[in-house]
């Protein structure tokens, strides 16, 4: 992906948003932002809570539909796209509130995960699951990255919290996605299952570009590329982590953070 | 052969001894392959339909209709009565499900979708049976569709089977339910299978893992329909008319009824669901005359106490004789399903 | 003319009752995310309490308001018994378990009653015609229409401009807003769940001397009810009002083309609403987490 700085071919970017707004009811929870994930970044968003931030990751992967504005994945308009189709386009995202198939094995998560983006024939698709070998091989790479193989015949609901978070992580990475939506990806997560978690997102962006949601600015400061900052909706700063940390409007709206949590809802 | 399709076929061929009747067992058989679309519905597809009874009846109608009217190299032939009644059945499911499963969309918090859809189901139930009330000239109304013939089976050529005899008839009932639980327990544990399973756990997340979650229930629907019709065109032939209550709102709420009886964690549920409440309904019915009042307790009590109908209770008499292995099984599904895992992950 | 104004006025009157019983199942669902399957049988006993009562009181007054009086009661410990014991389950257990207790009642009226249809009289006063300028209406219809629309004003009332109101919009937005508000959300959804229960029996009173009273007409009003809901967008009030009224008009007026198909034209118009907004006619403003 990368290019010579010398030789500008217009690359589109994995992920380019321009004016995207959404409101429920008079409520406007995205109010017009603009932003754009280079090749292979991690890109932090963050502001208070109720900046808009998970409103903005569902419009992105599809699963609320935005009132303007525009979703360009790989130069291409997904805008109108339901959400499956922008996962074939390599599209994936992970929730804050962990949402994984609970009454199913690990090894089935991803396995389901894996199969989902696979074109299957009819009689494909009909064959017992077992005999489908590639998926398997697949999956079981994917739980071999996140550390949970020695679980993969658990239940899912029978895994600890950190682990839930990390199969969490995994159904997004088993589409095969290369833009990666991670909300908050270390949600109530312990000191040390943050750290193996950052070392986890930290490794992606060898293959992924990534745009993060995420309360903890350690994380944040620490491996972000570029970092947004929203507050009401809306994008008040935009750059380095050097850049975010001297910007007075940030400070401003992270000092007053307190009143404004309260005043937001 | 797998446990379930093992388990089908023992039960088929002991439920004529076993039941007080043929006719009795045949009737089990019949509706046990409505329930099993019921079932991969709500099982498979985290939908409860009320309007099962709709497909049923259409399938009793074209299929009866196929045995009056049909004729030429094309009549005269269960087989193809059958299939008509199935076809017809898994269209009219398709044209119901493209308007009630877009209501379905995935994200669609507080569970809105379902609901919409359970409604709209029933409501398809009911204008079914008006449908069929007023197009006298076509259905009979409310003498219903009488007359029919039973058909024999005819491979071509010389081979036809008559259908006649009881035993015969059941043998061929048996046949079309062994082929149906074949095909579904093979569905269940393919890929698809899996996809629809991981749909219903979670629709939500199967849709943002990129499955098509809409087009998965609009297949099963159809699936389920055509179950339904398949049911009801085998109907028509075994009593040789087709009654306005072979399309009422009862109907659709039998087949709810056996499905949740038997519970959805495994494809057996739906013959015991089917074979309790069609025997029960049987002996109460000559007892007292206002049975449903007490399946309306046992529906209650079921919600109450046993979410995972007469499988879970029987799967888990089963695990309390055998030691170790403490499971999760019978468990209710957490998001709306009733049940236990489908395909019991073996 | 005088036949299209009639069939109009019959559409309107249909559509309120539809209204009335719509109205609380979707006040239900709203508030309480509870789908109520024995809905159609409150509907059912409003009117066959009806009949009981006018028969040993022979007051259409004191028959409507005793039936709307029993069954609000019996609500209330349906409420208590069953769906307490639910609320946390998913909505298919919601289903199934009323669905259980729509057996048990429509059984119930067919044991104490008897499956066939009764007959209940036009309490004496508004029998007749009225006339308005050159039409004459029945006046018992008349009555009905400016009843219901009473009652979707007082309905309007209480959800828009009271307190109670407020915490069953708001709980509709959120349930954690209205507990945090310190409200007793259980209270809340008994009150609310009886109201619903009320209106359906009410309106099956008011219907009862037009229609008499059958076991099977419990399941019909829940159909339509059903259909009404989801056109109109479930869980809104407006839309409620909006779809019923639809509903009504277009099979009164159905009925007057194609006597036979009456039924079916209603459903087959709001099938083609569906296709064209899947979400319903009014949907609610839905929330997403902001």
């Amino acid at each position: 992906m990368s290019l010579p700085a010398d030789m500008p071919v217009p690359v589109p970017p994995p992920l380019d948003v321009r004016g995207l707004t959404k409101s429920f009811g008079g409520f406007r929870a995205v109010d017009g932002v603009s932003l754009t994930v280079r090749a292979n970044e991690i890109h932090a968003l963050i502001g208070p809570n109720g900046a808009g931030k998970s409103s903005l990751i569902g419009c992105l992967a599809g699963a609320l539909r935005a009132d303007a504005g525009t979703i360009a994945l790989y130069g291409a308009d997904v805008t109108r796209l339901p959400l499956h189709r922008r996962v074939r386009k390599g599209l994936a995202r992970s929730f804050q509130i962990t949402s994984i198939f609970q009454e199913m094995t690990v090894e089935d998560n991803v396995r389901s995960a894996v199969a989902a983006v696979h074109d299957w024939t009819w009689a494909e698709a009909l064959m017992p699951a077992s005999r489908h070998g590639d998926v398997n091989a697949q999956a079981e790479a994917i739980l071999a990255r996140l550390g949970l193989g020695h679980r993969r015949a658990a239940l899912a609901a029978e895994l600890s919290h950190g682990e839930q978070r990390r199969l969490e992580l995994g159904l997004a990475l088993a589409s095969g996605g290369s833009m990666l939506l991670l909300d908050e990806p270390t949600a109530g997560m312990g000191v040390d299952d943050i750290r193996g978690m950052t070392a986890l997102i930290d490794g992606l962006r060898q293959t992924c570009s990534l745009l993060l949601v995420e309360h903890n600015m350690g994380l944040v400061l620490g491996i972000s590329d570029r970092i947004t900052v929203l507050r009401q909706g809306a994008v008040i700063a935009s750059g380095t982590p050097d850049e975010i940390r001297r910007n007075e409007t940030v400070k401003a709206a992270y000092l007053g953070r307190k009143a404004g949590d309260h005043a937001q809802r | 052969m797998t446990p379930v399709v093992l388990t089908y076929a023992a039960a088929v061929i002991a439920l004529p001894v076993v039941a007080p009747s043929v006719p009795l067992a045949t009737e089990i058989l019949i509706f046990a392959l409505a329930t099993l679309g019921c079932h991969l519905l709500l099982g498979y597809g985290g939908l409860l339909s009320f309007g099962q009874g709709a497909f049923f009846g259409l399938g009793a109608y074209a299929g009866g209709l196929y045995a009056l009217y049909g004729s030429g190299p094309w009549g005269a032939n269960a087989i193809i009565c059958v299939l008509g009644g199935t076809m017809v059945g898994a269209v009219a499911a398709a044209l119901v499900g493209l308007v009630a499963i877009r209501r379905v969309g995935a994200g669609n918090r507080g569970h809105g979708g379902a609901v919409a859809f359970l409604m709209l189901t029933f409501a398809v139930a009911q204008v079914a049976y008006f449908a069929a009330y007023n197009m006298t000239g076509v259905t009979g109304g409310e003498n219903g569709l009488l007359d029919v013939p039973r058909p024999p089976v005819s491979l071509g050529g010389a081979a036809r089977f008559n259908l006649d005899a009881p035993l015969a008839f059941y043998a061929f009932v048996a046949g079309v339910l062994m082929l149906a639980v074949a095909l579904l327990d093979r569905l269940v544990r393919s890929t698809a299978g899996r996809a629809l399973i991981a749909i219903r756990e979670n629709e939500g997340r199967a849709a943002a893992v990129g499955y098509d979650v809409a087009r998965f229930r609009l297949s099963v629907f159809t699936l389920s329909g055509g179950l339904a019709g398949c049911a009801g065109a085998l109907y028509a032939i075994f009593l040789g008319l087709v009654p306005l209550s072979a399309i009422d709102v009862m109907q659709s709420e039998r087949i709810v009824v056996m499905t949740v009886l038997g519970g959805t964690g495994s494809l057996i549920g739906a013959l015991l669901g089917t074979a309790s409440f069609i025997m029960a309904a049987d002996a109460l019915s000559n007892i007292w005359p206002h049975w449903p009042l007490v399946l309306g307790v046992g529906i209650v009590l079921i919600v109450f106490f046993a979410r995972g109908g007469l499988w879970s209770i029987g799967a888990g008499l089963v695990q309390g004789l055998a030691p170790g292995r403490a499971s999760r099984r019978g468990k209710p599904a957490p998001d709306g399903t009733i049940g236990l895992q489908p395909g019991a992950r073996s | 003319m005088q036949l299209y104004m009639s069939q109009l006025l019959n559409g309107i009157g249909l559509g309120m009752i539809y209204f009335l019983v719509a109205v609380g199942l979707t006040l239900v669902f709203g508030v309480m995310r509870f789908v109520n399957f024995a809905h159609g049988a409150f509907y059912l006993l409003g009117a066959y309490g009806t009949f009981t009562v006018m028969q040993v009181t022979g007051s259409f007054v004191l028959a409507v308001a005793a039936a709307v009086a029993a069954v609000a009661l019996l609500a209330l410990v349906m409420e208590r018994a069953v769906l307490a014991r639910i609320y946390a389950l998913a909505p298919t257990y919601h289903i199934l378990a009323t669905f259980g207790v729509t057996l048990i009642l429509e059984e119930a009226v067919k044991l104490l009653w008897s499956p066939a249809p009764q007959r209940v009289a036009t309490p004496e006063m508004l029998r007749g015609l009225t006339q308005m300028g050159p039409f004459a209406y029945p006046t018992y219809r008349l009555t009905i229409i400016a009843v219901a629309a009473l009652c979707a004003l007082g309905l309007w009332y209480l959800l828009e401009r009271t307190r109670y109101g407020a915490l069953v919009r708001g709980g509709a937005e959120s349930r954690e807003v209205v507990s945090l508000l310190g409200i007793d959300v259980r209270r809340l959804f008994t009150v609310n769940f009886v109201l619903g229960a009320a209106l359906a029996a009410f309106a099956g009173a008011l219907v009862s001397p037009i229609r008499g009273a059958d076991p099977g007409m419990g399941t019909e009003a829940l159909a339509v009810a059903f259909v009404v809901c989801v056109v109109g967008g479930l869980g809104s009030f407006s839309g409620a009002l909006a779809g019923a009224l639809a509903v009504g008009i277009l099979q009164s007026l159905a009925t007057s083309l194609w006597g036979a198909g009456a039924g079916l034209v209603a459903y087959i118009a709001m099938a083609l609403v569906l296709l064209v907004r899947p979400e319903g006619l009014m949907p609610r403003a839905s929330r997403g987490a902001a």
